[in-house]
């Protein structure tokens, strides 16, 4: 296959240190390029993901080069309450760990420097899209609060705000 | 060939002859999806009298003349459960639309129908369409039809599977990342992925709205070409809808000699599983054997796309899901006021999955992260873009794989979302530039299928359509899973 140009060959055996067995999809992965082999400092990544994919534990419990979350506890409890979701104290570490990990790996567009990089805003040239200002038939009030789990004279219903609401 | 072996156009061409009934039709889907459903879980609802209702109409009241004018007479479709429609329940695959019943039909659902199309039933997803397995719906999982210990890939999982195992021979999907290619490759089916802005989006329910693109999952290219034809419309309820020409119905195959076909580096890595890159270069093969110029290029900012993808998409969806609240539709769970309603409800509607995307999109929105993050995102999205601009100065198309590898069972990539995220490596990328992707199918390997995926630049449809069409014609006539019943 001539015409197919082959990437550089990254040979994860030698980035994941100690590691016996690899996830397959991992060293896949590590081959493509997606995950970062060299360069900042992710070889724990290829070190937990290679050990076969869920050792978070495991993995802290070894020669950790790195703390593995960039994120706290207190802090996913505040963007909880930001997105209105009352997590439980398990799902909170839970999230904690998977969030820690996901961010770690997104640290790898640091490698690129984009000061002089417009970013996106839409990736088709359209412009400001204009309509008249015009009245078309819309649903009637009974059809817009049909799906509303409490209606009272087409109003939607919610529990009291004031006095005792978070704020 | 049976009825159950016709694509799209075959069985409009035979319901606008007279030859077989509408009624027929949606009775074959009916009892292909009771036979296979079981097995399969590809549907969440199937209305079988509302189809049936539906189909005795178009056949009492519908003149032949008429018909001819209906270039999906009669043609059970599916639709993905993240498409409103009035007739059916829409429920996205969560637990927090459980019950909810749109008082109006997205727009893709009004073309389809005034085509001639039959909508049979909605079609499991992961939940929000926030996955790459179908697993993460709050009703299920979807089988995977050439082996039911394997997912069929998401999120668009259900509509891949209904396709592949012949419930009906035209589906819609939706794609932010992969969700319509990824279970096309999985399940050996074709779909498509517009550019951005093709088709409108009025009616699908968000989920991150700058990537989000509705496209068809069909067994033959032509399938793909007429429901493109008729739902790539400009329509003024959706503000990023394009108005830029319609999708011809029946494009002629590429004259494959003068195509010039670009491999990026990035994607032939070493990497991808053995028996998927045997395959992929046997069909490479064949297009040079018809005189196709393959071009090795580069797209050097690809190994950045999934970070990307994992902050813009979430970041988008965090906004989109801000409207489950209880308030308007869906689940409400009482609390003591009203931050504790929107909260337990919240907390009970939405899975693990689209909490941990809301909670990772939130903090790449809060205060003091968003430059590090979104706006960083954007800037490599740029990038990433440019990439594919100037490829496109050198070749007309791009080919790939579709997926690095074969699909996964059940379950197994469960533990780590990071790894599941990965799976989208070879797809993203067409999301975040806004160009349009094609998964085709190109044979088995150990019984699975493997999906070669076309890259266009942006409005190329027609191109990308006509080379599927030429390969398609070169390759041996894909087959179907199921086809002895449901003993496998």
């Amino acid at each position: 296959m001539s015409a197919i140009a082959r990437a550089p060959s990254q040979d994860l055996e030698d980035e994941g240190e100690g590691s016996q067995t690899k996830a397959p999809f991992y060293a896949l992965l590590g081959k493509i390029g997606v995950y970062p082999t060299n360069g900042y400092g992710h070889s724990w990544v290829m070190n937990a993901l290679t050990e076969g994919g869920a050792g978070l534990s495991r993995h802290e419990d070894q020669n950790s080069p790195r703390k593995l979350m960039n994120l706290t506890e207190e802090e996913v409890r505040h963007v909880a309450r930001l997105a209105r979701l009352a997590i439980s104290s398990t799902e909170l570490s839970e999230a904690t760990q998977a969030l820690g990990r996901v961010l770690d790996y997104i640290d790898l567009l640091n490698e690129l420097d984009t000061e002089a990089v417009p970013p996106t805003t839409h990736v088709e040239a359209i412009e400001t899209v204009w309509r008249q200002d015009r009245v078309v038939p819309s649903l009637s009030p009974e059809e817009a609060t049909a799906n509303g789990p409490q209606v009272s004279s087409h109003m939607f219903v919610v529990p009291k705000i004031l006095d005792g609401g978070e704020g | 060939m049976g009825m159950i072996d016709w694509d799209a156009v075959q069985t409009a061409d035979h319901v606008q002859r007279g030859e077989v009934s509408a009624v027929e039709c949606v009775e074959e889907a009916l009892s292909r999806i009771e036979s296979t459903n079981p097995t399969v879980h590809a549907f969440l609802h199937v209305d079988a009298e509302g189809a049936l209702a539906k189909a005795r109409f178009m056949d009492h009241n519908v003149t032949r003349e008429a018909k001819a004018n209906l270039p999906l007479a009669g043609v059970p479709v599916a639709i993905k459960d993240n498409m409103v429609t009035i007739d059916m329940p829409t429920t996205a695959g969560s637990k927090i639309l459980e019950g909810f019943r749109s008082p109006y039909n997205a727009t893709v659902v009004e073309l389809l129908e005034r085509a001639g199309a039959i909508v049979v039933g909605k079609t499991n997803m992961d939940e929000f369409a926030m996955g790459s397995s179908t697993e993460h719906s709050a009703f299920g999982v979807t089988r995977n039809p050439w082996d039911p210990t394997r997912v069929p890939g998401g999120s668009s999982g259900g509509s891949a599977a209904a396709v592949a195992s012949r419930m009906v021979p035209l589906a819609l999907g939706s794609d932010t990342g992969g969700s319509i290619r990824l279970p096309a490759s999985y399940c050996g089916v074709f779909g498509i992925k517009p550019t951005y802005g093709r088709v409108s989006r009025y009616g699908l329910i968000a989920y991150a709205s700058s990537l989000d693109q509705i496209g068809p999952l069909a067994r033959s290219v032509r399938d793909l070409a007429r429901t493109l034809h008729l739902i790539a419309r400009h329509d003024a309820k959706d503000a990023t809808s394009l108005d830029v020409g319609i999708i011809s119905e029946a494009p002629m195959p590429t004259a494959l000699q003068s195509l010039r076909i670009g491999l990026p580096e990035e994607y032939f890595g070493e990497g991808i599983d053995i028996r998927v890159r045997t395959l992929i270069e046997k069909t490479l093969d064949r297009l040079r054997e018809f005189g196709a110029d393959l071009i090795p290029i580069s797209l050097p900012h690809t190994r950045y796309a999934i970070a990307t993808y994992y902050l813009i998409a979430p970041a988008e969806a965090s906004s989109n899901l801000s409207r489950y609240d209880g308030v308007r539709y869906g689940l409400r769970v009482a609390g003591d006021d009203l931050i504790h309603m929107y909260q337990n409800t919240r907390q009970e509607g939405f899975g693990s999955e689209v909490k941990r995307r809301i909670l990772l999109g939130t903090h790449a929105l809060s205060a003091g992260y968003y430059d590090a993050y979104y706006l960083k995102a954007q800037k490599v999205r740029t990038l990433i873009r440019q990439d594919f601009d100037k490829a496109f100065d050198k070749v007309d198309l791009i080919v790939t794989p579709t997926v690095a590898d074969l699909p996964f069972r059940l379950g197994e990539r469960d533990l780590d979302p990071l790894q599941m995220y990965l799976t989208d490596i070879f797809t993203v990328t067409t999301n975040l530039a806004g160009i349009p992707g094609l998964s085709q199918p190109i044979g088995l390997v150990d019984r699975l299928p493997v999906g070669l995926q076309w890259m266009g630049p942006p409005l190329a449809e027609d191109r990308v359509l006509s080379a599927a069409s030429a390969l398609e014609a070169i390759l041996p006539t894909p087959e179907w899973p199921l086809s002895g019943g449901i003993q496998e």
